[in-house]
């Protein structure tokens, strides 16, 4: 293959990149919309930290057939997205493996040795699992969050955890002080995420249980929505519109913190709403700290940090 | 008659009293903004406006989308509006060959008429200018209609002051950034 053959297959990996996260898409770039563009810089700049224009997407990207080999270090930024680490890696074809040859002395050597070899080689195998297992049992977390109806992992980024023994002065806990905590004697915790009920779970010391504590944590729907608007595209915007109505107090008051938390930008239901009914690019920025709600569920707070 | 000499004379000098007071706050409010805010805190600020800026042209690239359903349209011009001062306000127009500025309102209308359009904006802003309650932006903005491509290069006014908000049945001062007028540098 040559380089251009190369970029080309560099384009279909893309693409198909591209629909892990977008898998309604089935079409190929000749049929890449002005959305998916923007979805795709989107991507770029929170997967790989780069910035790739529309304008480079339209001329190297959208055409059929290429002329011209982008910048090496465009191609580097899409082979880092495709999971490959430069173009050299990427086009890089490795030489056929020489045939080996096996002399006739060496084909006639007796094979009394080789079950020698294979005896050590079982044993080496045995107690490289036996540490395996033991370094794992030694780094198995204490508690094991999960989404209560749909059982998958909960990211740990969204919540966090407090020491609830005292409960005049719950306090938070790192996950190393949570190990060090429960490893002889059992802890009250208190686990709160934006998106999560508050939950109040006992754990066990960590050397009387085999497996973690699995902590089922309660959905706060409406949350959940809101974190899904924040990543949508134009589609469906009339539900958006319509949802966003419905799950939002009227006395909504959202503080968007700026970069480095140096200032703050409030919104207010109105505005919030009309935000993520037309979704632009700047929503990728923004990642939901804080939710605070109604006691009918509706939100009446939502913090935000803006990257 | 002496009387009526003496009430003139002290509603004249009430009269220049009262404008030197007037001059006099406005003097101290044209420093506000740096006053207000701690040099870095005010760049922040100033950062965050280039997203609505960003956001600006990503609406108005969108409304020039062939297909674009008419509710959409107007839910789009209703965003883009809320960004600006007020829907007179003057912005380079992005359909004519030459660069000229119109309102805002009157571009809206344009762009429904026009072919698609991409629309690039330089990645360097700088910030000049710096009153009581704005400061100014320069950036270029590239466009690609019917295969050919044109360049403005524009300075825009950036309001951010306090202003009421309302949250239900709650109001309080917020700070706010409202787009202005646009020039052609």
């Amino acid at each position: 293959m040559n380089e251009m053959q190369h970029f080309q297959e560099l384009k279909r990996r893309v693409l198909e990149r591209y629909r892990q996260d977008y898998p309604y898409y089935q079409g190929d770039w000749k049929t890449f919309s002005s959305q998916d563009i923007l979805n795709l810089i989107a991507l770029l700049e929170n997967e790989c930290k780069e910035t790739v224009s529309e304008k480079w997407i339209y001329t190297h990207l959208k055409p059929e057939t290429n002329t011209k080999l982008p910048r090496k270090n465009m191609l580097h930024v899409l082979c880092r997205y495709v999971g490959v680490s430069s173009w050299d890696e990427f086009i890089f074809e490795p030489l056929a493996a020489n045939p080996t040859v096996v002399s006739k002395e060496v084909a006639n050597r007796p094979k009394r040795g080789y079950f020698w070899l294979m005896g050590i080689g079982v044993l080496l195998m045995a107690v490289a699992y036996f540490l395996w297992l033991h370094k794992k049992e030694a780094n198995m977390p204490p508690v094991k969050l999960q989404n209560q109806y749909t059982k998958e992992a909960v990211d740990s980024s969204e919540v966090q955890v407090y020491d609830a023994t005292n409960s005049a002065a719950v306090k938070p806990i790192t996950p190393q002080q949570l190990e060090e905590k429960v490893r002889e004697k059992p802890l009250a915790v208190l686990v709160k995420s934006p998106f999560y009920k508050d939950t109040i779970v006992q754990i066990p010391p960590s050397t009387s249980v085999q497996t973690p504590t699995v902590v089922a944590l309660q959905p706060d729907d409406y949350a959940m929505m809101v974190k899904a608007f924040l990543k949508a595209d134009i589609t469906d915007w009339q539900k958006r519109k319509t949802q966003l109505q419905h799950i939002l107090s009227e006395d909504l008051e959202v503080v968007v913190m700026l970069k480095g938390g140096l200032g703050a930008e409030f919104y207010n239901k109105a505005q919030f709403v009309q935000k993520l009914t037309i979704p632009t690019p700047v929503l990728k920025r923004w990642e939901i700290v804080d939710i605070k709600n109604e006691p009918d569920g509706t939100l009446k707070a939502i913090r935000i940090k803006q990257e | 008659m002496r009387s009526g000499i003496v009430c003139i004379v002290f509603l004249w000098c009430a009269s220049v009293w009262s404008q030197a007071a007037t001059e006099s706050m406005k003097a101290t409010n044209e420093q506000s903004l740096k006053q207000v805010f701690a040099e870095p805190i005010l760049q922040a600020y100033q950062e965050n406006s280039d997203l609505k800026i960003q956001e600006l042209f990503f609406y108005l690239q969108q409304l020039t989308q062939p297909g674009l359903e008419p509710s959409l349209r107007k839910e789009m011009e209703t965003a883009c509006l809320a960004l600006f001062v007020n829907e007179e306000t003057l912005v380079v127009d992005l359909t004519s060959p030459t660069p000229i500025l119109i309102p805002i309102a009157t571009l809206l209308q344009k762009l429904a008429q026009t072919a698609p359009m991409q629309i690039t904006l330089s990645e360097r802003v700088k910030y000049n200018t710096v009153t009581y309650r704005s400061w100014t932006c320069g950036y270029t903005i590239g466009c690609v209609q019917n295969g050919s491509s044109r360049e403005y290069a524009i300075s825009q006014i950036v309001f951010f002051q306090l202003l009421p908000q309302q949250f239900g049945a709650h109001q309080q001062q917020t700070y706010q950034y409202r787009l202005g007028a646009m020039e052609l540098r």
